[in-house]
Parts: structure tokens; C-alpha cells; sequence
């Protein structure tokens, strides 16, 4: 088997349980594989566990048990500053709310995870301003998050979510609190950027129209993964 | 980065950081005042005192206190010989207890000192002091112990003179150096019969011979003396404090007064005594200095500084000897004021040994309270922060990122505070060293010993204080927070 054929991302048996007087698993057994390349989906209703599977993907939670393997390596055991410096290298993230740093321009935004990474400061410009071109915000490269619209500060979480070259970027519902139009052109971005630079994305979503751009769709339902489809986009 | 993250986030909630900023600027306000106020005092301070010392700073070519002496120094625990050429043993009476240790060949000041320290910062003027131990004979019967000070009426101003002590009589006028005259103290305390001597009255003196001994020590012989007839011209009362005791009605005071046991003589006519008990063959031994130094806010500085650049003498400002002798009451008659109170409050001074001095508790207290509000505000901060903490962090910041991004906050925060309250308080000081006369340099470099305490102590304070709610930020569960958001 080639390196290409091993998963990038893969979960074994994981299990996450909140205790509110009994446990309730918000993701229970979950078994999935992303391979290298591929748009991800994870879809199911809400409370189906598909955050706190994110979460949980990103280091950003911790599994009561299992394992989360990312280019074949275990995240479960490392300890904070460990999980800091794996997302780092090797997740992105956007969020449905953007989450973008208040003060800082959208460039500074860009920068931020690669000025984190101790990237040199004209590396880091440099790379910001290409993401924002590609993302086409370019003219509003020096405007703060409060002066985008939504679509332009979700382009922006999306350029920033890149800039390290992450091997996977986690999507918490990215189109969710967007108009159709700008959910189309962030769709398109993502679709642009899996074919472009090979980047893998795996993204959760309410919306089951999004899975038509998906190379693996994941259904979730009660925390546990009811089916797993593999087609072509 | 999280440096600058931080600077940045110090002033997004300009009311909240203004009021951070305040209260840290009150607190380092007060410190810049406790400071100056250890090192300084006001021109009017301890005015009596320096009047009767004729400067601000006294010098002693003895260790007052037990100091490790300088190389060639001996260490002695032996009593040393009183040494009637100072004023030492009246206000160190301690040093002469056994048990002390002294340095045993300080004996003298010579001239090549007495013009280096003339040249240290701070010291406008150097006078030697010029005394020589005497018996006053008021009656046939009634003698006392004297000590007959010379006063250099060139080198005395209105501030190093007692002239304004004068209670009856007059002070010196330059046509008086040479002549037989004399200023005393009060007498208020006399045996029945005997007439205290006041002005235009005669004192007999008699004055002990200065000899050296066949190993070239300079010793006085009781047994040999000489007399002179002195004419006195003024009376000095030099009022030190009031004295305040709850009496059987109501609360009484009484003004207590430096009393001294010193005949003041012209420079010149002092000398010409000098050569008739010495017989022209001992030079005077100067045991003991009087510096002039006009700037009072720096005095101690200034003592800081000689002490550390002559450590075989011993300096001490004036005010500090006065503190010293009005605690341990060695000056000062006690007449109204009933025995049994006089006792118990010697017997106090001497237990305690020191008053309390509340600069010290006032200026942690205010810290403190400083230091809560920082603490306050942190705790306040986190929650403006912990949104944007979890961002950082899933884009990879660790905890000590976030640490230094909340404490780089707190920091600022406190230093532009105490920056503040520093320059409020410490303009006025300064423009008071420059109309002092001070050199730009010593100005200089005293505001800026003075800013590094204040901030380092500011700074101190803000990080002790702001690091657990800074830890804490750094702490939260990032999907705990992006939940509640």
C-alpha cells in the first residue's frame, strides 16, 4: 500500500460522552477514514454529534476512548502544548460564526497561524496575500472583520485555515450562516482548493445538497455513523 | 505576536483600561511619595537642629555602628576612649557600651577627605567642628561639665546658624571673633542661689590642657588646666518638640528644648584658646565634620552616597539624628512634664527602639489594593478574551501564548499607570533638585533610580497578580468556549 492510499485522518472506535447525570455519548464507536484528497461530509440532524466529532478530530476535545490518527499518527495522548503544535502543522479550521481575530485586518488574520508557526513575517505576508487573491479579497486585504460581510469574512477564515498547508481542514457547518449565493461561492472555494492543492477537507453540514461536492459522505445519527458513502464529486 | 496581541487588547475597552490605568497611577503616585519622602525633606525640616549642628549632614571620623571597618581597619571590642573632640558619645551613647565594635585608628578627618567629600555630590560646604572639653564655674560651689564649640561665622548662613535661636542677648557679629564673649544655652535648671549666666554676666571657664603622650596620642589632662573669664552676649533656646501627656483633667504639652552644655565661641577666639592648651605644639585632631547641603529632598541620597564612598567614616543627616535623639530623649530637658512620664516613656524608647514608621505599611497596603484592582480587572478581561483565546488556540497558540498575551495586557496596563502617577508626583521633586541647584546629571540619574523602583515594583505587582486569571484564560476548553459563544 502507498503512502497516497494510507487515510490522512482516521478514527477507531471513538467514543465521547458527556456525563449529565448518566453518560450520553455524543459520539459513540465512530469509525471513519479521509483519505488524501478528498472532500468529507459529515451530515446527520442536530445533536447527531457531528461538532463534538470535529472537535474531537482537531484535538480541540478529548475522547473518553479510541483513537484519532492523522498522517498515521496519534493524537489521543498528546498533551496540550503537543495538540498545539499538531494543529499547527496539520489542521485548518473554519467555523460557522468565522471567528476572526476583531482587530486585525483580514491579512493580519491570514498571517496569524503562520506568524503562530514562527513563519518569517514576508514568508507570511507573501503567503496571505496570495490566499487572499485566490479567495479574491484582495481589495479588502486591509479591512477589519467588522467592516466584511459575511461571505467575506468566511473567505477570509477559509484563507486563514490554509496557510499553514494544514493536511486537513475541519469545517464546522461554514456554510450555515450564509445567504445561497455566498454558500455557493464558499462551496466553490473549497471545491477549488481540493482540486488545485490537493487539499483535504472534511466538513460537517446541516445542508445534504452540499454532498453532491463530497468524495465521502458520513451520515451521523444518536453519535454514531449510520452510513458511509464513497462516490465521485 | 502575542506580545503585540496584547499590547493591542490593552486599550480595546478604553473605559475599563482607563480605570486600570488610574488606580494603578494612584498607587504608584503614592510610592513615587514614599520614596521621596525616605530620601527627602522640605526646607523647613528639622530647622532648630540644623541651626544648632550648622549644616545637614554630620560627620564622624569614628563608625557609629558596629560596620565591618576598611582593610587596615582593627576590629576592637573594647571600650574606646571617649573622645572629647566630638559630639559622638552624646548622641551614639550606645557606641559606648561594651560589646560594640569600633574601628580604632578613625580618629581623625584628615584635610585630603575633608576636600574630596567638599567635592562629593550634594555638599555645598564642609565645616569642622571645633570643640574642646571645659568646666563652667557659676559659683565657688556649683561647676559643670562644658563643651566649648567654635563657630565659624564666615562659613554660616541663616540656615546653619542658631543666630535665630537667640532667646536673650545677641549672636556673634564679625567684630566679635578674638574677643572673650559667649553664647549658652538656657540654663533652667539651677541649684537655689546660684544666678544663671545671661547676658552681659561673666562665666570662668576652666579649661583642661591637650597633651601628647610619649607615643604621639593626643590626650587631655584634667589635672592641668588653664581659666579663662568669659563674657556671655546671648542666650540660645533651641525648641526641639511638643511633648503631649494625658494629665489628671485634661490633656497637657510642654515645648521641650535642645539643652546643651556647649559654651559658643568665635572661630578665632576658640583658637587662640586652642593654642594656650595645646602651648602651640598639637594640631587640632577635626574628629567630626558638619556638611552644608542645600538640596534637603535628596539628603539621604546624598548620605547613601558618602556613606558608601567613605566607609571609614560615619554619616548621618541631621534629621536622622535628631529622630534618633528625640526617641531616646539624650538632648532635650524634660521640665513640666511629670517623672514618672518621662521614665515610662524612656523606658518605651528604649524597648522599642525605633518609632514605627507607617510609609512602609501605608505604601504595601496601597500596592496591595493596587494589585487586587489588577486582579479585578484580569478576571474582567478574561471573559473579553476568551473568545478570542480560542481562536488562537485553534489555530495553534499553547497555553504560555496565551499567558504571555493576557500578562503583556496586564503589564501595560500597570506601567502606563505607574508611568503616570510617577511623573505627577516626581515633576514637582525635580523642579525642586534643579531650583536646589543640583547638577542635571545627579537629577537625572535620582529620577531614574526612582522610576525603576516605582515601575519594577508596579510591574511586580501587576504580573504576581495578574498570572492566575492569565493562567486561567489560558486554561479554558476551546469548545467550551466556541459553544457558549
Amino acid at each position: 500500500m502507498s503512502l497516497s492510499d494510507r487515510p490522512i485522518l482516521e478514527t477507531i472506535n471513538l467514543n465521547k460522552a458527556f456525563y449529565l447525570g448518566e453518560a450520553v455519548y455524543a459520539v459513540n464507536n465512530v469509525n471513519i477514514q479521509v483519505m488524501p484528497g478528498e472532500i468529507a461530509i459529515i451530515v446527520g440532524p442536530s445533536g447527531s454529534g457531528k461538532s463534538t466529532l470535529l472537535s474531537l478530530l482537531g484535538g480541540l476535545d478529548r475522547p473518553i476512548s479510541g483513537d484519532i490518527l492523522i498522517n498515521d499518527q496519534s493524537i489521543v495522548k498528546l498533551n496540550e502544548d503537543q495538540l498545539a503544535l499538531m494543529r499547527r502543522k496539520n489542521i485548518g479550521y473554519v467555523f460557522q460564526f468565522f471567528n476572526l481575530i476583531p482587530h486585525l485586518s483580514a491579512l493580519e488574520n491570514v498571517e496569524l497561524p503562520m506568524s503562530i508557526a514562527s513563519m518569517s513575517r514576508k514568508e507570511a505576508r507573501e503567503r496571505a496575500r496570495y490566499l487572499l487573491d485566490e479567495v479574491g479579497l484582495t481589495p479588502r486585504a486591509h479591512h477589519r472583520p467588522d467592516q466584511l460581510s459575511g461571505g467575506e469574512q468566511q473567505r477570509v477564515a477559509i484563507a486563514r485555515s490554509l496557510a499553514n498547508r494544514p493536511a486537513v481542514v475541519l469545517a464546522d457547518e461554514p456554510t450555515g450562516n450564509l445567504d445561497s449565493k455566498t454558500r455557493d461561492m464558499v462551496i466553490d472555494l473549497f471545491c477549488r482548493f481540493n482540486k488545485t492543492e490537493r487539499q483535504t477537507f472534511v466538513l460537517i453540514t446541516h445542508d445534504t445538497s452540499l454532498t453532491q461536492y463530497a468524495h465521502r459522505v458520513i451520515t451521523m445519527k444518536d453519535g454514531r455513523i449510520n452510513t458511509i458513502e464513497v462516490q465521485n464529486p | 505576536m502575542f506580545f503585540r496581541l496584547g499590547a493591542v487588547n490593552a486599550w480595546r475597552n478604553l473605559a475599563r483600561s482607563i480605570l486600570a490605568v488610574v488606580s494603578m497611577a494612584v498607587a504608584a503616585a503614592f510610592l513615587t511619595y514614599t520614596i521621596s519622602l525616605s530620601r527627602g525633606y522640605t526646607r523647613e525640616a528639622y530647622g532648630s537642629f540644623r541651626q544648632m549642628f550648622g549644616g545637614e549632614i554630620v560627620v564622624y571620623a569614628q563608625k557609629v555602628q558596629g560596620e565591618l571597618p576598611k582593610e587596615n581597619s582593627v576590629w576592637s571590642f573594647e571600650r574606646p576612649n571617649e573622645n572629647p573632640f566630638t559630639d559622638l558619645q552624646v548622641f551614639h551613647p550606645e557606641i559606648y557600651r561594651q560589646g560594640y565594635l569600633e574601628s580604632s585608628n578613625t580618629a581623625v578627618i584628615d584635610e585630603e577627605t575633608q576636600k574630596s567629600i567638599l567635592a562629593e555630590n550634594g555638599v555645598d560646604g564642609v565645616s569642622p567642628v571645633y570643640r574642646l572639653p571645659a568646666f563652667t564655674i557659676l559659683t565657688d560651689q556649683y561647676r559643670y561639665s562644658s563643651d566649648i564649640r567654635a563657630r565659624d561665622l564666615s562659613r554660616e548662613s541663616e540656615i546653619n546658624s542658631p543666630g535665630s535661636l537667640i532667646y536673650s542677648g545677641r549672636w556673634f557679629e564679625e567684630a566679635d571673633d578674638g574677643k572673650a564673649v559667649a553664647v549658652v544655652s538656657r540654663l533652667q535648671e539651677l541649684p537655689p542661689g546660684v544666678k544663671a549666666p545671661e547676658p552681659g554676666s561673666k562665666i570662668l571657664l576652666e579649661i583642661p590642657k591637650v597633651k601628647k603622650d610619649q607615643y604621639g596620642h593626643i590626650y587631655v589632662d584634667y589635672h592641668d588646666t588653664i581659666s579663662k573669664e568669659i563674657t556671655i552676649i546671648g542666650n540660645l533656646v533651641a525648641p526641639t518638640r511638643e511633648f503631649a501627656w494625658q494629665g489628671d483633667i485634661d490633656t497637657q504639652t510642654e515645648i521641650l528644648y535642645w539643652w546643651t552644655n556647649e559654651i559658643q565661641l568665635p572661630l578665632g577666639t576658640w583658637q587662640a584658646i586652642w593654642q594656650e592648651v595645646s602651648e602651640g605644639r598639637v594640631d587640632y585632631p577635626i574628629s567630626q565634620l558638619i556638611l552644608q547641603a542645600s538640596d534637603l529632598t535628596y539628603l539621604e541620597d546624598i548620605v547613601l552616597n558618602l556613606v558608601n564612598q567613605y566607609p571609614e567614616n560615619s554619616f548621618v543627616s541631621v534629621p536622622n539624628q535628631a529622630n534618633m535623639a528625640m526617641e531616646r530623649q539624650l538632648i532635650e530637658k524634660f521640665l513640666a512634664v511629670p517623672q514618672a512620664m518621662v521614665q515610662a516613656s524612656e523606658q518605651k524608647a528604649t524597648q522599642q527602639g525605633m518609632a514605627m514608621d507607617l510609609r512602609i505599611p501605608m505604601m504595601v497596603l496601597v500596592l496591595l489594593n493596587a494589585a487586587l484592582l489588577v486582579a479585578a480587572n484580569m478576571l474582567i478581561m478574561i471573559n473579553e478574551r476568551k473568545r478570542e483565546m480560542a481562536i488562537l488556540k485553534s489555530v495553534g497558540a499553547k497555553r504560555i501564548d496565551i499567558t504571555i498575551m493576557a500578562l503583556t495586557e496586564a503589564l501595560i496596563l500597570a506601567v502606563v499607570g505607574a508611568g503616570i502617577g510617577f511623573i505627577v508626583f516626581r515633576i514637582p521633586g525635580a523642579l525642586n533638585q534643579m531650583t536646589n541647584h543640583q547638577g542635571l546629571w545627579t537629577i537625572l540619574k535620582s529620577v531614574f533610580a526612582d522610576l525603576i523602583q516605582v515601575l519594577s515594583a508596579t510591574a511586580a505587582v501587576s504580573l504576581l497578580f495578574g498570572l492566575i486569571p492569565a493562567v486561567k484564560l489560558a486554561g479554558m476548553s476551546v469548545m467550551n468556549v466556541l459553544r457558549s459563544e
